[in-house]
């Protein structure tokens, strides 16, 4: 069995990033460590998407397992647990490994399929959500682990020096042009917020296999004054584990959408949604190609048309 | 700190010298030193002695070392002349080794960060281990210890059952009572085995073939049967006079339905003792190997969700897939879990089938059903390990047709577009 580490970077005193494992001196009496999957802009130091991850083999409907040959692995990250934690609370001393970048893409969808309650179970983990033992688990574990986690506060963070009062000035100056840029922006930013933000109302759906071969052209017929289109992409079973991009092509050859990289689950699913401005009525061909180059693995040529 | 009934921040192996052994071997292997002989000897000795002390404890001692994937051995240790000899013991000791210091070192190394000692996390990672192997190759004692351990832990919550004495979470060793202030544990009652046992012409298959969230329906059913102990003078018992008889009435009126010699009978002590056969098959799987039988099996069941068929369709294929992998799991022929589906969804008449009479009374699916279900069985598999290996299906299930051959429904997948098969 050949383990696959990601490129050995030296990350002594480096900041925890995404992909990152850790343990916690705040949960130092359980046996787990922290996988880093996402960061946002937060206090002095920012926060981090955590989540939990145990050798336990155990993997339920919302955990995902990092086998034996990846890095970091076996390993299994309880993503229900997941939490936003201070950065300041990851100590770059306590970095015990590193996970690829794919399974932490993995996580993270599976973090927000649990926050949004669109969580498929496979037969396999709901098998495992059912078991007694892995109930207990989760309840003496992965649970612990994150209420513990989340009650930590960082140490408080030492005060900035203090500045002469020319450069005081300097920087009001400073700060007063970039308040009076930032809120035309803002202004704009909300509108636009505003609009995304409103529920899209009976969406239209369209179903589109892949893998299956292409027997001719699919047409998807769009409501008229619909906004957004919800694609549901289906990985047809013949279709090989694997690393990959979805694409959507239009006639003339121009990629209209180009997805992030995923791993090829057969017979998984995912979901598009795509604003009807991009999709404009004509003929294009939905596709997934290999990661690592080459001829597509997968494709279907669509024609969108408005109904009425 | 308590997680699964150990302290595992406590728990120590020492030395004479007081050296915990574990974390010191931890250690050495984390700086990459080299490993003294004399040490790795105490290091070997202390795991084995943890082993066979938790193999005691999950009363797995008494049990056929294939339960555990441990196979040609009729039990965990022999004495000759010149001390023990090599034993299933050793043979699992070596996996058990690999499980927790080669593949899990870079967890250990991590708790070295923030503690001095880690012993009692070895110690959880040998139940951990014991569990799986449980898991893996008794997928039948597996699968009845959790249904009985649900229904019993659901009497405790409505109070119809009460733990008098052990594990709340229900172990073996817990001793139950039909009443707050039952009477003390004795020795199990004549009668007891022969109850439970009868609970099975009502629980099968659905016991070991309802999955997932349908478990919950055959759990109601077990849980109802518990009140009857009360009524038929059973006070105060262990959880395992129950489980044990359990297990042992499933695995006899499973190999029944295999009507064919699988080997030599092997008496058992205990709950086995009804005679059982040794599982004379080669060594346990690799890793790969689990986990590419995990994927079909997942792949197969997933499809049959899809399936464009009725209700009834679906359940009989459920029930004869669930039972199809358990006999893989089981390992009573040779070659990895994956392979040995193939012999139970070839040829109609293949020798390694059991009769359909005796199949079709006991998944209690019509006779004349199961060709077809076969028939789509294998072609699901077929599929399925064409997606896992990287190839292309050669056959697909809509563009097929076999004269004269009877098929189980329309097998569209989705109004024809998803899930295999689907063009």
């Amino acid at each position: 069995m050949e383990r696959v580490d990601p490129v050995p970077i030296d990350l002594n005193g480096m900041p925890p990033q995404p992909g990152d494992l850790f343990v916690l001196a705040a949960t130092a009496d359980l046996p787990v460590e922290w996988a880093i999957l996402d960061r946002r802009p937060g206090k002095a130091a920012g926060e981090l998407l955590a989540v939990p991850a145990d050798t336990r083999p155990f993997a339920g409907s919302a955990d995902v397992e990092v086998p034996a040959e990846l890095s970091g692995g076996p390993l299994s990250l309880r993503c229900r647990f997941g939490v936003w934690l201070d950065a300041a609370l990851f100590d770059p001393k306590l970095r015990s490994g590193a996970l690829t970048p794919d399974i932490v893409a993995e996580a993270l969808q599976r973090f927000r399929r649990v926050e949004s309650g669109d969580l498929e179970a496979s037969p396999l983990t709901e098998e495992v959500d059912a078991d007694p033992e892995y109930a207990d688990w989760l309840l003496e574990v992965p649970e612990r682990a994150r209420a513990l986690a989340a009650a930590v506060k960082p140490a408080a963070t030492r005060p900035s020096p203090a500045v002469t009062w020319t450069s005081a000035y300097r920087l009001a100056a400073v700060f007063a042009l970039l308040a009076v840029g930032l809120s035309i922006w803002v202004a704009l930013l909300r509108r636009d917020v505003g609009r995304l933000s409103a529920p899209i109302f009976d969406i239209p759906v369209n179903e589109v296999v892949l893998g299956a071969g292409d027997r001719g052209s699919t047409v998807l017929e769009i409501p008229r004054g619909a906004s957004h289109v919800l694609l549901l992409l289906v990985v047809d079973a013949g279709v090989a584990p694997r690393e990959g991009r979805f694409e959507i092509v239009d006639a003339g050859g121009r990629t209209v959408w180009r997805g992030p990289r995923v791993h090829l689950i057969p017979a998984g699913e995912l979901r598009l949604v795509v604003p009807r401005g991009l999709l404009v009525d004509g003929r294009y061909s939905v596709r997934i190609v290999p990661e690592a180059g080459g001829p597509a693995i997968a494709e279907k040529t669509l024609r969108i048309t408005t109904g009425e | 700190m308590k997680i699964a009934g150990i302290s595992w921040g406590r728990k120590e192996t020492k030395t004479l010298t007081g050296e915990s052994v574990f974390t010191s071997h931890v250690r050495v292997l984390a700086g990459r030193e080299s490993l003294d002989p004399r040490r790795l000897e105490q290091l070997w000795s202390a795991l084995r002695a943890a082993l066979r002390s938790e193999l005691k404890r999950r009363g797995l001692w008494e049990t056929p070392p294939a339960y555990l994937g441990i196979y040609g051995w009729e039990a965990w240790e022999a004495w000759g002349e010149g001390g023990r000899k090599e034993t299933a013991l050793e043979e699992l000791l070596a996996e058990c080794y690999s499980y927790i210091f080669v593949l899990r070192l870079r967890s250990l190394e991590a708790q070295l960060k923030l503690k001095e000692n880690i012993d009692g996390l070895i110690f959880l990672n040998i139940r951990h281990f014991l569990h799986e192997r449980q898991k893996e190759h008794d997928p039948l004692g597996s699968q009845v210890f959790q249904v009985l351990q649900s229904a019993v832990r659901t009497a405790v919550a409505e109070g119809d059952l009460y733990v008098l004495e052990g594990d709340e979470r229900i172990r073996n060793l817990t001793v139950l009572s039909v009443s707050a202030s039952g009477p003390a544990l004795e020795p199990a009652r004549e009668g007891l085995a022969a109850l439970v046992a009868r609970w099975n012409d009502e629980l099968l298959p659905d016991l070991v073939t309802l999955r997932g969230h349908r478990q919950e329906e055959v759990v109601r059913r077990l849980r109802e049967r518990l009140t009857e102990l009360g009524r038929e003078g059973f006070a105060t018992f262990r959880f395992k006079d129950l489980v044990d008889p359990l297990k042992a009435d499933v695995r006899a009126r499973w190999a029944a339905i295999l009507d064919q010699s699988q080997g030599e009978a092997v008496p058992r002590i205990e709950e086995e003792s009804r005679g059982t056969r040794a599982r004379l098959v080669p060594p346990d799987t690799q890793i790969e190997e689990r986990q590419l039988f995990r994927k079909l099996v997942d792949c197969v069941m997933t499809s049959l969700r899809r399936l464009d068929i009725n209700e009834k369709t679906r359940d009989y294929l459920s029930t004869l897939w669930n039972f199809v992998r358990l006999q893989a799991s089981e390992g009573e022929e040779p070659g990895a879990p994956a392979l040995r589906l193939d012999p139970w969804l070839e040829e109609a008449e293949g020798e390694e089938r059991p009769s359909l009479r005796r199949l079709a009374e006991q998944l209690r699916i019509p006779r004349e059903r199961l060709p077809g279900l076969y028939e789509t069985l294998g072609d699901l598999l077929e599929r399925c390990r064409a997606a896992n290996s990287g190839r292309t299906a050669v056959r697909s299930l809509l563009g097929k047709s076999r004269p004269g051959k009877s098929r189980p429904g329309n097998s569209s997948f989705r109004n024809g577009k998803g899930g295999p098969g689907a063009h």
